[in-house]
């Protein structure tokens, strides 16, 4: 044989077994001991595999093993990367042309060579739920784009058990996308009658038969059906997984669910016992979820109902503080005040609403003079009291950046918001309020305006009560509405909204507001509101009702009704002077008696659900 | 489906005054010089000018005078057989087996959800055929030549009274009619595959007291509804693309309810297609509107005003339409504001006659966006020279086979979007198999046009060097319009060299490249445009495999034009005759070598 040949071909062989040595240990597979005794643990396998194990991202452990995407990976032939970019280049040119079969189907094998790549099931499930369905014209066809969105997103849970993100998708889908688009009565309409969605989500593992997920009508409903995801995406950060999200917003989701379902279902006319339960349990979530200890982005763990434990101890500790240094403090303002030019003196000396800008800077100037911070304070402290100053300013300033931390946490999920908002709207007064303006509109349709007008003056005056009593309403969404509800009926009556209307203060206030959003006039008469508002001790629990015939002969009030409920005409809140309103029935009582009012009946509420949908033909 | 507008021109529009004929023979005069250019200044170099001039000659001599008139079609066959006896020792029969496996699987890759769950089955199987089909032709015919040359047994063909041309088109010959026969059975088996795969029925589930209404259950990822006439006989409602035949038959005094095979999914409709034209919101002729989307397929016209749609037809016939003008449509809407969502934005259709004295009454649509069929009787009520009148479509509106038909959007603010394949008159149907068959057919001549390269590179490279050629020739045919784009500065991330550097320095192809030296950059640029400009001219003397696909129109149910398919043959015959010349080229240089 020729030498030189020989020679070349064992180099080879040499170089070869020098790079497989490497390759072997680092590429060795966990294998069985050589004991094979029951009990025995795995081998350890190469540096890989140690490594897949100490960080538990081994193929089984991230979720499910498909064949299918198995055999894609390998048939790829270590060109996994080049399959996806060709891949996800014919998605994009598909979804610019428009080939929406095609897209969907290039997205599932894209998928397949990339399954555990989280980033490929959000955007690309986005982009069907969102993107795609948003291109048809026919709400049928969006709703079905949607539910390939969320079927998509449920492939990608499949292959990765770990990850919440998936399932908070899923809920934000299947409550949001369904539930807050322009086309949400369709949308909602389809979702509870798609019986065979209804199987297919049963399949996912996602138990819409129980109650928690069931409506008013007894049909999976979507913002309950999406708050399961919720919960599911919960337990999953609960067992320890991460999810990139900050948990005040991400823990909110489900109570948000709870509060989206109960106005849903008012809008769509359900307004009875069904939509105060729907609120009574949406703020029952809402104190859950306030007393969960909620990590925040500065670092500390907060529960978003303890604002007044945390104002508390502020005071508290400042109240500590100021007793411990109110010596030197008393010295330093006396100090501070012999520094004051003529100018700042002359500035003080004015009210405060007097000054102009330049006083103002002045008096601010002034008071910076007489005013340390608490750390400084303390470190002018003598000696022997200095270090215990110094701990007690620290103890107040860390007091004070928990309860700030609180209040911005708070302010993120408009807390404050949502606790009153479920509070009011669970009161029989507040469904009543709706129900009338409810069906006082629809006799305006139907152009019966005598009930129409009955409805109305009721209605105002259950308004007037639940917005008296909770004023932070009166920026609110649905005080829009009553906004517009008003300017109908002043429309269809000729009525002149004036003094004397139940709700002139706040059809007023919203006008001046509506002009000069955060004007000083606006601030000045919201602050008066807030003032009144804890003189208003209606409960609530008690509603006007149109007085019908039946309901004064049969219907008294079981319980104990207050005969001089205050009502519009009181003189604490600010209203405009001018003529007094006259109502075109004049039915409606300024003093309201026991004749005229009725306790909430279930029987008089009518199931105003509109009709199912049927084919734009 | 998508149509270019090449596509609609008939075979002697596309070979004369289209210049497909003049664009072929000025390719292969252009080849032909250059490659005798090319060859005899290897021969000059190898032998001198005079004697290289000399066997230049001679060869071309050979061909005309001697390798041509000598080609018998005996020696051809015996050529051929031998191909194909060879390919089979070859064990290429192992396609079969990946084809089955491929289809046992698909499963896996085929989504049953879609809402066209034919068209996915049709691409897959063409899909996996034509990729399967292509690779056979590739290898049989790249290893074979080479193999004889190495093995020296082609010194046993070649002093036999055996012509070059011979040894080349018997190759193709051959290696043509094994992938034949493989296609033929996999065009079979993909057939029963789709039917048999989209085949199915339902049970019904609800009746309505009446018995003339009812649910179907679930099969296949869908239900229907359908409606009974007063004979017991109805359709079901479309779902997925097809519908059934429902029939309500008394069984021991019980109504059962059969219901059929789904029909409508397979078809093959012949639709006549228009040329269109737009015109703006005040009636001028114009380029339609874009509405702010990427493609440009579709144009948009504008709703409450004079912007129309207007497609001239030519070729329509009454003996097409015995029962209506049959208006096929996909029309695309665009709203500017939601307004009713449950009402979809509305259109119109009218028919005009070509010199506009005569028109149909409008007829008001409402936009599907998905396949939307409308017949239009045959005596309508319209205008004639604006006066109110009756028409007869075929007698006072059809001139010469002539027709237009005009679309308005009639929602102000709202748009209407179309391209010319958008809306069709549909002039009946023809058989879903035959069609299918047609498919095949366009992909049996793909293959020839490989195995034509195939063998050509192997005359004169090796097995392996000859697979990467003929393979980097698939590619150009299949990719190359990604070249295009980067002359039209459509592609980001510059030639094979910027490519490189973008890769090593991870910059994004969105990023510019500044490298800190102009001057480098430019010269990276200029050397990137020289390069591609050389692939790009490759790539003309290429065949476009992306532009012989014709899989769309069986994808879509629409028969594949004869002059498209008779276009392919001629194509394929072109490059037949020019790689066979090439071919025997080589093979008579190699010859008189030895």
């Amino acid at each position: 044989m020729n030498t030189a040949a020989l020679r070349r071909k064992m180099f080879y062989i040499v170089g070869m077994v020098a790079l497989l040595i490497p390759l072997f240990l680092l590429g060795q597979p966990p294998s069985q001991p050589s004991t094979g005794q029951a009990g025995d643990s795995l081998g350890q396998g190469g540096t890989l595999s140690q490594l897949r194990d100490r960080y538990d991202i081994g193929q089984s452990s991230l979720g499910q093993l498909d064949p299918a995407s198995e055999t894609m990976r390998l048939a790829s032939l270590g060109l996994r990367g080049v399959a996806a970019t060709i891949l996800w280049q014919y998605a994009d040119r598909f979804k610019e042309e428009k080939y929406w079969d095609l897209l969907s189907a290039t997205l599932n094998q894209l998928s397949l060579l990339q399954p555990h790549f989280v980033s490929v099931w959000e955007s690309q499930a986005h982009n069907l739920a969102y993107n795609v369905s948003a291109e048809f014209d026919d709400y049928r066809e969006r709703y079905a784009w949607v539910k390939r969105g969320i079927d998509f997103l449920v492939r990608g849970t499949q292959f990765n058990r770990r990850q919440p993100l998936l399932q908070w998708h899923l809920g934000k889908y299947t409550t949001l996308k369904l539930g807050r688009s322009d086309e949400k009565r369709q949308f909602r309409e389809l979702f509870r009658n798609d019986d065979s969605y209804h199987k297919t989500l049963m399949e996912y593992g996602l138990d819409i038969e129980q109650p928690e997920a069931r409506g008013s009508d007894r049909k999976p409903d979507n913002w309950l059906v999406g708050r399961l995801w919720f919960l599911q995406a919960y337990d999953l950060v609960r067992a320890g997984f991460y999810c990139k999200k900050t948990p005040i917003l991400f823990f909110a989701e489900s109570p948000w669910a709870l509060y989206y379902y109960a106005e849903a279902i008012e809008e769509e006319g359900v307004l009875d016992d069904k939509a105060m339960f729907a609120w009574s349990r949406a703020s029952d979530a809402w104190d859950e979820y306030g007393n969960l200890d909620l990590m925040t982005t500065w670092g500390h763990t907060v529960q978003l109902r303890g604002m007044a434990a945390a104002d508390e101890a502020v005071k508290k500790a400042a109240k500590k503080f100021d007793e411990f240094t109110s010596e030197l403090r008393q010295t330093l303002i006396e100090e501070g005040k012999e520094r004051f030019t003529p100018d700042e003196w002359a500035s003080l000396n004015k009210p405060e609403s007097e000054r102009s800008p330049e006083e103002a800077e002045l008096a601010r100037v002034a008071f910076t003079k007489v005013s340390l911070p608490p750390l400084v304070l303390a470190q002018r402290l003598p000696r022997e009291k200095r270090s215990e100053g110094i701990q007690l300013a620290n103890d107040l300033a860390d007091k004070v950046d928990f309860a700030h931390h609180i209040d911005r946490s708070r302010e993120l999920v408009n807390y404050r918001y949502w606790e009153t908002r479920g509070e009011l709207e669970q009161t029989p007064t507040a469904v009543a309020a709706r129900r009338q303006i409810y069906e006082a509109e629809k006799y305006l349709t139907e152009a019966d305006l005598n009930k129409a007008i009955e409805l109305y003056d009721v209605g105002w005056k259950n308004w007037d009560r639940v917005l008296r009593k909770y004023p932070m309403m009166l920026h609110e969404e649905s005080s829009d509405a009553l906004l517009r509800s008003i300017s109908r009926y002043a429309e269809n009556t000729d009525v002149t909204i004036e003094e004397g209307f139940p709700l002139y203060w706040f059809y007023r206030y919203r006008a001046i507001r509506d002009r000069n959003k955060a004007g000083e006039e606006t601030t000045r008469m919201f602050r008066e509101f807030e003032e009144a508002a804890p003189k208003y001790e209606d409960n609530l629990e008690v509603p006007f009702e149109v007085a019908r015939d039946s309901d004064v002969k049969t219907q008294a009030s079981p319980l104990p009704v207050a005969l001089d409920l205050p009502v519009a005409s009181d003189n604490s809140l600010p209203v405009a002077s001018g003529e007094k309103h006259v109502s075109p029935t004049n039915s409606a009582p300024q003093t309201q008696t026991a004749e005229s009012i009725s306790v909430p009946s279930n029987d008089g509420a009518v199931q105003l659900r509109p009709p199912e949908l049927v084919a734009p033909e | 489906m998508r149509l270019q507008p090449d596509q609609l021109w008939s075979f002697y529009e596309w070979l004369i005054p289209q210049f497909g004929l003049i664009q072929g023979l000025t390719l292969a005069l252009t080849l032909t010089i250059l490659g005798l250019l090319i060859s005899y200044i290897i021969a000059m170099i190898r032998v001198g000018p005079g004697e290289g001039f000399y066997a230049v000659a001679k060869v071309v001599s050979d061909l005309v005078r001697v390798d041509l008139p000598g080609t018998r079609v005996s020696r051809l066959w015996a050529i051929a057989k031998l191909a194909f006896m060879e390919a089979i020792r070859r064990k290429i029969l192992v396609v079969f087996v990946i084809f089955i496996v491929l289809s046992m699987f698909a499963g896996w890759l085929l989504d049953l959800r879609t809402d066209h769950p034919a068209q996915l089955y049709i691409t897959f199987v063409l899909s996996a055929t034509n990729l399967l089909v292509l690779l056979l032709g590739l290898f049989i015919s790249t290893f074979s030549l080479p193999a004889d040359i190495k093995n020296r047994t082609i010194y046993t063909i070649v002093t036999k009274p055996v012509r070059a041309t011979e040894i080349v088109i018997g190759r193709i010959i051959g290696f043509s009619l094994i992938g034949s026969m493989i296609l033929a059975v996999l065009g079979l088996f993909s057939y029963i595959f789709v039917v048999r795969g989209l085949n199915h029925t339902h049970d019904v589930v609800s009746i309505s007291q009446d018995g003339r209404q009812g649910k179907t259950g679930v099969s296949a990822v869908h239900d229907h509804t359908f409606k009974l006439q007063a004979d017991g006989k109805g359709v079901t409602s479309e779902a997925k693309g097809h519908q059934h035949t429902v029939t309500a038959v008394e069984v021991d005094g019980k109504t059962t309810y059969r219901i059929g095979p789904p029909i409508g999914e397979l078809t093959a409709k012949v639709p006549i297609f228009g040329s269109l034209t737009y015109t703006d919101r005040m009636g001028n002729v114009s380029a339609g509107l874009n509405v702010g989307y990427m493609s440009e397929y579709r144009k948009f016209i504008a709703g409450g005003t004079l912007s129309s749609a207007k497609w001239q037809f030519e070729g329509v016939r009454e003996s097409d339409f015995p029962d209506g003008l049959v208006i096929e449509m996909n029309i695309e809407a665009f709203r500017t504001y939601k307004g009713d969502i449950v009402t979809p934005v509305r259109g119109s259709i009218i028919l005009r006659s070509p010199d506009e004295s005569v028109e149909t009454q409008r007829r008001n649509f409402l936009v599907k966006e998905s396949v939307d069929r409308h017949t239009i009787p045959l005596q309508v009520s319209g205008f004639r020279n604006n006066q109110p009148a009756t028409l007869d479509i075929f007698k006072d509106i059809v001139m010469d086979g002539r027709l237009e038909v005009i679309v308005r959007c009639e929602d102000s603010q709202q748009y209407l979007g179309m391209a010319a394949s958008d809306l069709t008159l549909q002039a009946g149907e023809r058989s879903f198999a035959w069609n299918f068959a047609k498919g095949y057919i366009n992909i049996w001549l793909q293959m020839v046009i490989v195995i034509c390269f195939g063998v050509m590179f192997s005359t004169f490279l090796s097995g392996p060097v000859a697979m990467v050629a003929t393979l980097s020739t698939l590619g150009l045919g299949l990719f190359g319009s990604q070249i295009d784009q980067f002359f039209k500065a459509e592609y980001s991330g510059g030639g094979p060299i910027e490519s490189v550097v973008r890769i090593v320095t991870q910059k994004g192809v969105m990023l510019e490249l500044d490298l800190g030296n102009e001057a480098l950059e430019k010269t990276i640029r200029n050397i990137d445009y020289v390069l591609m400009y050389g692939v790009s001219s490759l790539k003309s003397a290429l065949p476009n495999f992306s532009r012989l696909g014709t899989s769309d129109f069986v994808v879509y149910g629409v028969d594949l034009f004869d002059s498209l398919l008779l276009r392919n043959f001629a194509i394929t015959f072109g490059f037949f005759l020019l790689t066979s010349f090439i071919g025997y080229f080589f093979v008579k240089t190699r010859e008189m070598a030895a």
